[in-house]
């Protein structure tokens, strides 16, 4: 066969020229790529030397290739000569000048390249050229792709697979990156030796390194990437550029049949873990805002559609995203929902993800809701393997102390949420736009997540190595589209001497409109301990039923592990129950918990010891309760709607009125959920280890024996 | 079809017209869709009837909305003759006319008279109001017995209440005695008792004078058609006010109502309309909620009303297009039809105004300058040199707010209370409220001596107003300037804003000239309020280790001092807002002091936000506070893109100031701007200024020149 550019033949361009000025989703994402590269044309081309991470001469080289590769295929479909000349002098300057320019200096463990700081970016820029270079080499003169070839392409690729061999096919993230961009980039000059090394690794095993080892040994068997979503979902743009272009050089190969094909697995896995309005979870070192229209799921969707199933989830999402890929799987997918005009807000259900390269470091559970008015909401409750693969370098140590980690959405938004990272991304005068020093003393710390701290002392003691050595254990789950759903999981010795475990409910209640989440965190030691259950909420405190002390001067919370960046505001002492009301957006959401003697409240604000304003400025409530096997049982009730612009409010009082621990030990934990019209309503757990659908649960409580089958039992 | 139609403000006409837009896609089609969709999931709850509750609460919730379906269902019946909206209407009415003489009297919360249904007189005329819109729709369906009992039960006894009980507040001249004499007119009209219609509109002294709807609306306005109290009461006080304009041009052509008084209602509501931001959002001027906005429904039918009686206004067609909707009413099919009968409507950017305030226009002014930038971002500048607000004035006379990039940037804090959130002090206004929003330090303005304003007497700063310098509303340089005099005793302060669109930034760029002068020393304290992360500055920061408050009273109690540094010559502060960056810059020295701050202290029930704010501190008798804010770059977190995190500003030097002029330069890497602002009280137009500072002569023309030198 003759050339073809790398993503799409001639053919498929032609056809795409149809859905220029169309009104349909793939005719209005064409438009939308002309718009971005008309708009950067007129500036002229440019070819700058270093920067920084969000300094100009970064975000110009970054700006070129994205330009670059859209002047490519936009050339090909509209056949605009003016594209054609812009992607030609752009590739022509780049390499008259590439052998010249000064390797960067790294500013963290990452290798520098000559246009970056780090090769990472570097790698981007080779897979987007060679993409656009693909696109017009046929119009080239022999000169001109001599020069680019020669002086630019080969240099990289020299660079990469030889300068850098020992990162170069790595079985990591980044690896993915370096594979791909030189896979691509030979498949683009025709150098199948070095496509070879990019597929089966430099060893040709397929297991030392490589796409094919990167893509077996990455993922656990439901597709998890132990880093979390959000460096997960950076990956997906490598796999599906790499894997398309090899589908379509190479399809004996059959790269999407792969493991099970575990290409799709794991772009699913990404996907499902979203929250209802497309944000990703923040687990591990993660922005909060990283959403499923990332680039990278754009194209998972995209390509999986095409080339796995006709899902609707699918569909639902890209019509979500309002974007297809300007490709012909695109176009599919444009078609298919013109002929869908109802389709809903994309929902993956209730599932669970394992960890762990044989599934088996614990993993993550979501519940999912969907109510009458098609509002979702959603539970997510971690308990995998710690998030570091510091393998390639200690710059990628991104896990945080955060087992057991409960995140909280529902009315489109996170309720109860982690911190994310800390990092100001990008943006160069903070700190050059790399993570803070504040990621690791408040962001991976236990404190700044929704999970019990013990003795003020992170998990594994905030230390990553011991860290590495401890993940959770999945307990029960049901799921599904019942009334009740649930989750449990363990963690053990995390720290030294106690167990916890962690029961999350999801429960329709009659007459309440939302579905109240129901946490049973139990702490299980023999000796006495210091436990803080931290709450990170978004809002305004709207009402307590208990009094506290606003203090007249502040102080931190305490001096390590992320307490020294937290104000304490107000305290106060709870007897037997607290319940705390707060309004974010439009809705209120109440905590009501329970207490034993001794039991205390901190509010707290984020921001001390922070001297360069690194930190956001957030609330959070801590609830600490001392014991040994000791049970936190709390509800969460969503409740009542607030609009200040048209001054509304209703229901700012929620109807669950107290929580009473009634039982807990390994055998079960019972609950009694209060209600303000004087019901009760009784929560049963079981504890016990191998518990299944058919164990028979008998406990006495006061003298009255309670009986149940299965997991959990609620009597209304 | 009805020959006894009785509806007060819709007839048989007006009613084709609707019907005729039912599932179309104009705005009058959108409006009834939306209407019709809230209207039938209301329909679709039992009806209920409850007693007494605060403010937020559920019989408080329940007899708002109640009101609210009354109307419109009473509306949509006449729409679409279907009789499930009539039926809904006269049961909802005949349950209250059971019920409302067997509810006692509320207990009073405050200087408001209580209602049977409300802890308020005013929530009640309200519901009148819509209650007998509703009935007017609905009265032709009755039998004469239900119409019998509606009225002798429910309305004879409300009006009697309105009109004998609480007679001396029934026609007062003030914001709550426009929706009384609504009320009490409409009732009348609805019921034909047409002796209330003239009571309400002539006063119950029947002289125009003393009180009524003619009274109110000769009295409650400046000429430029201003409410004192500021755009929030304002666009409160515009829905009955248009309701009973429009009642009275139907049963009282002869008053020719929207001619009255040159034009008064179309003139206030001009000038509500023109305080906006461009999100439609009003400045919180005085007592105001941060999101009250131009889709309230009060604004909503201001905007019909003005469509139908008055003269094209394109500016208006684009409030619409923000506004989405229409009132469902004859006047709503005006401005739909006029909207539809336009190609394209584009957004609006009104034009910079300067609004006058007193009965007389001489009470000093509220500013408002716009400009639009290339790609049609428009910035807005509001400054407020008018009158107080009376009880819910703010002590912050000279203050500013600033709008850019889509969000307003430098903030007012707004009102202190969580509206109608009943948890919180029964959704009322809270003690923060005096303690902190409405002292001077609360505002982007000087605070004196650590103190506020008139020493927070309202009964002192009603006295006082603001004075106009100049005013420029037009051009590429538009400015503003008023002084203060005696605010703080002994001392006299002047606020000259410019914004200044220049060819090499994107965005408009705002010079703050703060001058205050005294024989005496004093502690000048130049604050901000701002929003977002804190992205650099060039100061040496020390973070406090404990931290204690600002001060010990007039607000400053409820500040934490994060921390302080020593200013430098040109202090410099940036910070990040939604996708927006920001740079302060201000003239200072090492003498003076600059301070971060943050809300919360002493604020034992968390009644306020938590806020961020700067504070730059200086010992002096005269100075001049010379500051400069760039809009700048662009970030946005979910696409990892951070552009032009640095402004292009780098310095702001003070050559010199006195009381005739001011002369400040500001230094970018490719130009320096020269600022000079006359600042004599007499000057005009005309006025040549010359003066030498520093052995240098500046020369101009008029009240302000900007020069630009390329570097």
């Amino acid at each position: 066969m003759s050339y073809q550019p790398l993503l799409m033949s001639y053919e498929q361009a032609a056809q795409l020229r149809q859905h220029v000025n169309t009104d349909s989703l793939i005719g209005r994402s064409i438009a939308e790529e002309i718009e971005a590269l008309e708009a950067y044309m007129p500036i002229g081309i440019e070819i700058p030397g270093h920067g920084e991470a969000g300094g100009y001469e970064h975000n110009r080289h970054k700006q070129n290739y994205i330009h670059l590769d859209l002047a490519g295929r936009l050339y090909l479909i509209t056949q605009d000569k003016r594209y054609l000349d812009y992607a030609t002098t752009m590739l022509v300057e780049y390499a008259t000048v590439y052998k010249t320019l000064e390797l960067n200096v790294s500013r963290d463990s990452n290798k520098p390249g000559r246009l970056f700081h780090q090769t990472l970016n570097e790698n981007m820029w080779m897979l987007y050229a060679s993409c656009a270079y693909s696109c017009i080499r046929h119009e080239l003169t022999a000169a001109q792709t001599h020069l680019i070839e020669t002086d630019l392409f080969k240099v990289m690729l020299e660079m990469f697979v030889v300068t850098y061999a020992e990162n170069f096919d790595i079985i990591h993230n980044h690896g993915l990156w370096s594979v791909a961009s030189a896979g691509i980039c030979a498949y683009a000059i025709n150098d199948q030796a070095t496509v070879d090394k990019a597929i089966y690794g430099l060893k040709g095993d397929s297991v030392s390194g490589g796409f094919i080892a990167q893509l077996t040994q990455l993922f656990s068997p439901d597709g998890y990437y132990m880093e979390g979503p959000y460096y997960h979902r950076f990956s997906l743009r490598p796999i599906f550029l790499f894997a398309e272009t090899i589908e379509r050089r190479q399809p004996e190969i059959g790269i999407y049949q792969l493991k099970d094909e575990v290409i799709k697995t794991t772009a699913y896995a990404v996907m499902s873990t979203a929250f209802p309005d497309g944000t990703l979870p923040a687990l591990n070192d993660s922005s909060r805002t990283m959403d499923i229209k990332d680039l990278g799921i754009l194209l998972a969707t995209n390509i999986c559609f095409e080339r796995y199933e006709k899902n609707e989830t699918l569909l639902a999402m890209a019509k979500h995203q309002d974007k297809v890929w300007v490709h012909n799987s695109g176009a599919t997918l444009s078609n298919a929902l013109d002929n869908n005009t109802d389709v809903a807000n994309f929902n993956w259900g209730s599932l669970s993800l394992t960890d762990g390269s044989e599934g088996e470091c614990g993993g993550v559970t979501i519940l999912r809701h969907r109510d009458a008015k098609s509002d979702d909401s959603m539970a997510l409750l971690w308990y995998g393997q710690h998030g570091s693969d510091a393998k390639l370098h200690s710059a990628l140590d991104h896990g945080h102390f955060d087992g057991l980690h409960l995140s909280l959405f529902n009315n489109n938004q996170e309720f109860t949420h982690d911190y994310g990272y800390g990092r100001w991304v990008n943006i160069e005068p903070k700190f050059g736009g790399r993570y803070i020093p504040e990621n690791i003393t408040y962001c991976k710390q236990t404190i700044a997540h929704n999970t019990v701290v013990v003795d003020q002392v992170s998990q594994n003691q905030g230390v990553t190595a011991i860290a590495q050595q401890h993940f959770g254990e999945k307990h029960f789950t049901i799921l599904g589209e019942s009334k009740l759903q649930g989750m449990s999981a363990f963690a053990r010795d995390y720290y030294p001497g106690v167990d916890q475990q962690r029961t999350v409910l999801m429960v329709e209640l009659a007459g309440i409109k939302k579905p109240v989440i129901i946490d049973l965190f139990r702490m299980i030691s023999a000796e006495q301990h210091n436990y803080d259950y931290p709450v990170h909420y978004t809002g305004q405190i709207v009402r307590t039923n208990f009094q506290y002390q606003a203090h007249s001067s502040l102080s931190t919370v305490g001096d390590a592990h992320g307490y020294q960046h937290l104000w304490n505001v107000a305290q106060g002492n709870i007897e037997n129950s607290s319940l705390t009301t707060w309004l974010m957006g439009n809705s209120y959401y109440s905590l009501i918990s329970s207490a034993n003697e001794h039991s205390e409240i901190i509010f707290a604000r984020t921001g001390a010891n922070d001297p360069d304003f690194n930190l956001r400025s957030e609330p959070m409530f801590i609830l600490r309760q001392q014991g040994a096997n000791h049970l936190f049982a709390n509800v969460y009730e969503t409740h009542g709607y607030f609009n200040e612009a048209i001054e509304a409010s209703l229901d700012a009082r929620g109807q669950v009125d107290s929580i009473t621990v009634l039982h807990s030990d390994d055998s079960a934990s019972i609950v009694s959920l209060n209600l303000v019209s004087g019901k009760q309503v009784q929560v049963c757990v079981s504890n016990i280890t191998d518990v299944t659908d058919e164990t028979q649960n008998s406990i006495t409580v006061n003298g009255k024996e309670i009986n149940w089958k299965g997991a959990v039992a609620i009597f209304e | 079809m009805l020959a006894n139609l009785n509806s007060v403000l819709m007839n048989q006409q007006e009613i084709e017209t609707i019907q005729q837009e039912l599932g179309k896609n104009s705005l009058m089609g959108k409006s009834l869709k939306a209407l019709i969709g809230d209207t039938d999931s209301y329909l679709a709850l039992d009806i209920d009837v409850p007693g007494h509750s605060p403010a937020g609460g559920y019989a408080h919730n329940k007899h708002q909305q109640n009101y609210k379906y009354i109307d419109q269902a009473g509306r949509l019946f006449l729409i679409t003759g279907e009789d499930k909206y009539a039926q809904f209407t006269a049961d909802l009415l005949t349950q209250y006319a059971d019920k409302y003489l067997e509810l006692g009297f509320q207990k009073q919360r405050n200087t408001n008279p209580p209602g049977r249904l409300f802890h308020q007189m005013l929530n009640e005329h309200v519901w009148l109001l819509y209650a007998s819109l509703g009935y007017s729709c609905i009265s032709h369906w009755l039998s004469d017995a239900q119409r019998q009992h509606i009225i002798t039960r429910l309305f004879e006894p409300m009006l009697e209440v309105a009109t004998v009980k609480y007679h001396f507040d029934f026609d007062r001249i003030h914001n709550h005695g426009v929706w009384a004499v609504a009320a009490v007119a409409t009732c009348g009209a609805a019921i034909g008792q047409e002796k209330y219609i003239d009571l309400a509109i002539h006063g119950l002294a029947g002289d125009d004078k003393k009180g009524g709807f003619l009274a109110q609306i000769s009295n409650l306005f400046a000429p430029s058609g201003y409410y004192i109290e500021g755009p929030y009461y304002h666009r409160y006080a515009i829905r009955p006010l248009c309701l009973l304009a429009e009642l009275t041009q139907r049963f009282r052509p002869e008053i020719d109502i929207f001619n009255f008084k040159e034009q008064v209602i179309g003139n206030t509501i001009q000038s509500l309309l023109s305080t906006a931001y461009p999100n439609g959002v009003f400045p919180s001027l005085n007592d105001a909620s941060k999101s009250m906005d131009i889709k309230d429904e009060g604004v909503v039918i201001a905007v019909s009303i003005f469509a139908k009686h008055y003269p094209k206004d394109e500016n208006l067609l684009g409030i619409a297009k923000i506004q989405g909707q229409v009132w469902v009413s004859g006047c709503g099919s005006a401005l739909s039809t006029a909207y539809e009968a336009e190609e394209s409507v584009e957004l609006p950017c009104l034009p910079s105004v300067e609004l006058n305030e007193g009965p007389n226009g001489d009470k000093g002014a509220q500013g408002f300058i716009r400009m639009q930038n290339d790609s049609g971002n428009i910035s807005q500048l509001v400054m407020a040199y008018g009158q107080h607000g009376m009880g819910h004035g703010h002590f912050d006379t000279l203050g500013m707010t600033y709008f850019s990039n889509n969000q307003e940037v430098l903030c007012d804090y707004g009102f202190g209370r969580w509206v109608n959130i009943e948890p919180k002090f029964g959704g009322r206004y809270l003690d923060e409220n005096k303690s902190y929003a409405r002292q001077t330090i609360a505002h982007n303005l000087v605070t004196v001596d650590g103190g506020c304003q008139n020493n927070f007497d309202v009964d002192s700063a009603d006295k006082k107003n603001g004075t106009p310098h100049f005013f420029i509303g037009t051009g590429k340089t538009q400015a503003m300037s008023a002084y203060a005099y005696d605010f703080f005793p002994g001392v006299t302060q002047q606020r000259s804003l410019i914004l200044i669109e220049h060819e090499q930034l994107a965005q408009p760029l705002l010079i703050d000239l703060f001058r205050l002068s005294s024989e005496k020393t004093h502690q000048y304290d130049y604050s901000l309020q701002y929003q977002g992360q804190i992205i650099r500055h060039n100061v040496d920061f020390q973070q406090h280790k404990t931290l204690k408050t600002m001060g010990d009273n007039f607000g400053y109690q409820h500040l934490w001092n994060l921390g302080q540094a020593q200013a430098q010559d040109t202090t410099l502060v940036s910070w990040l807002q939604g996708n927006s960056y920001y740079t302060w810059l201000s003239t200072s020295s090492a003498d003076d002091t600059l301070f971060f701050t943050r809300t919360g202290a002493n604020d034992p029930s968390f009644n306020l936000r938590s806020e961020s704010s700067l504070i730059l501190r200086r010992e002096a008798k005269n100075t001049l506070f010379a500051n400069v804010l760039e809009t700048h770059g662009y970030f946005n977190e979910a696409v990892e893109a951070s552009l032009d995190a640095r402004g292009k500003i780098q310095e702001i030097n003070v050559i010199g100031f006195d009381d005739n002029a001011s002369i400040v330069e500001i230094i970018a890497e490719e130009f320096t701007l020269t600022v000079m602002v006359n600042n004599d009280p007499n000057a005009t137009e005309q006025s040549q200024t010359t003066i030498e500072f520093n052995n240098l002569t500046y020369s101009w023309q008029g009240f302000l020149a900007v020069e630009t030198k390329r570097s």
